[in-house]
């Protein structure tokens, strides 16, 4: 077990594995094979737990393909065609939780980006940032900077010099 | 045949992401107003069970997209519909108008830890082109991302294929926004808004909206390597929906002035009024 120490002073104890899912947490206890605390100085506890939730399914899932996949190899039955139905059906099933696990509202989501790339979980990374761009799709810049809360800093020339440069994309 | 020549504008595919679904709204809307007596049985009741789902999948929508256009497309359906197709748009649509109102959430309102350039930069690479556009003139952080040379690279291989990109001979400095920028506007700029292109060798509809780097258009016949991808005035999908043969006229030929103005008949004048606004 190794326990990982939130923004806000939170512990969460949780297996190696789990923990392994990111990167950062990855290399250092490869580099310091005793280390048992670690503590994440740009996550508060709301955020990690979501994070660990995430991670904690992703080995799940993995595992039981492991197993399962061994489980086949064992007792010698069937082709190798098996497992392979069996991780498409699993890869369907972890594809629909992720959908529902990042149904989240856009606090939520914003905060999650930024722990899954301090923590660097390369898949929750994907996962949010695919999220994201889903909403920023299709919006105007207007709509963009209303829904995300983002001040336009430049200066009327800048924007009218860029504006300039872009209408084509919309001809 | 003419019902599958709708089909392919996918429509009904179109409504269920929350970015296209007001073009695909207004796109009913239209052929409802425009087109919806002219059109053969198959194709009126396809366009009626659309617009049915458009009302249906309305609360799915996030908040700020699809209201408006659920609204006018009610419009439309009760200005043509008979009777009894009218009562159940009605009614499908109050109920979804309740179901949107109690999921829309608030906005985004948190102090704003900026997101790197690298985050950045990995998010829009999940854009299509126009949204990448869009993002970049947000604010300078999201315009100095947006205007990243691999974004555009990968654009450029998206519209002209891999194997054009290779051909380029690029010095360190290369701008490939401004490359893709000048070919698009050289090759594919139509004249008018419009969200779809065809592709020149499996004759499928792509939406642009949905091209992006992580979703590339995998051509039946060629693979990902060398899409040719030709846009569609919105002048085109009448002659499209009607099952004719778009494709004889796409070839190659760049020129996307309707010479044969003289063959419509009134059904088609008026599919092409419908959608060329």
């Amino acid at each position: 077990m190794i326990t990982l120490t939130s923004s806000d002073g939170v512990q969460f104890d949780v297996r190696e594995a789990v923990a392994k899912e990111s990167q950062i947490i990855r290399d250092m206890i490869q580099d310091d094979c005793v280390i048992t605390n670690i503590p994440l100085a740009n996550v508060n506890h709301k955020i990690l737990s979501i994070v660990l939730e995430y991670c904690q399914m992703h080995v799940d899932k993995t595992e039981m393909e492991v197993n399962a996949s061994k489980h086949q190899t064992t007792t010698g039955e069937g082709s190798s065609s098996v497992p392979v139905a069996l991780k498409v059906s699993s890869n369907k099933n972890l594809n629909d939780w992720d959908k529902e696990f990042i149904n989240v509202d856009l606090d939520t989501l914003y905060d999650l980006i930024l722990a899954a790339n301090y923590l660097n979980i390369s898949g929750l990374l994907n996962l949010t940032t695919q999220a994201a761009a889903d909403i920023i799709k299709g919006k105007t810049t207007e709509e963009i900077r209303a829904t995300f809360n983002i001040k336009n800093d430049f200066t009327p020339e800048e924007e009218a010099a860029i504006r300039k440069e872009n209408p084509w994309a919309f001809e | 045949m003419e019902s599958s020549g709708y089909e392919e504008l996918g429509i009904a595919a179109a409504l269920s992401r929350p970015w296209d679904y007001p073009t695909a709204c207004d796109e009913l809307s239209a052929m409802l107003r425009l087109g919806y007596a002219h059109l053969p049985k198959p194709l009126q009741f396809l366009v009626f069970q659309d617009t049915l789902l458009a009302f249906r999948i309305l609360p799915d929508i996030q908040p700020g997209y699809g209201v408006a256009a659920a609204s006018s497309l009610l419009q439309a359906a009760e200005a043509v519909l008979p009777k009894q197709k009218k009562a159940a748009a009605v009614s499908e649509f109050k109920r979804s108008v309740v179901a949107h109102k109690r999921r829309s959430k608030s906005h985004y309102d948190g102090d704003t830890v900026e997101l790197s350039q690298d985050v950045l930069i990995h998010l829009f690479s999940f854009l299509d082109m126009r949204s990448l556009v869009a993002a970049g003139l947000v604010c300078k952080s999201w315009n100095s991302a947006a205007k990243e040379n691999t974004l555009w690279k990968i654009e450029y291989s998206l519209f002209f294929g891999s194997s054009s990109v290779k051909e380029i001979d690029t010095p360190y400095d290369f701008d490939w926004k401004n490359c893709f920028q000048e070919k698009y506007k050289a090759e594919l700029a139509v004249g008018a808004p419009t969200n779809r292109a065809v592709c020149r060798n499996c004759h499928s509809v792509v939406w642009l909206s949905t091209l992006t780097s992580r979703a590339p258009h995998s051509c039946a016949k060629l693979g990902q390597n060398k899409p040719k991808l030709k846009l569609i005035s919105p002048r085109k999908f009448p002659k499209h929906v009607l099952g004719e043969d778009l494709w004889s006229e796409l070839g190659f030929d760049t020129d996307d002035q309707d010479s044969d103005s003289d063959e419509i008949s009134c059904t088609q004048y008026r599919f092409r009024k419908l959608w060329a606004y």
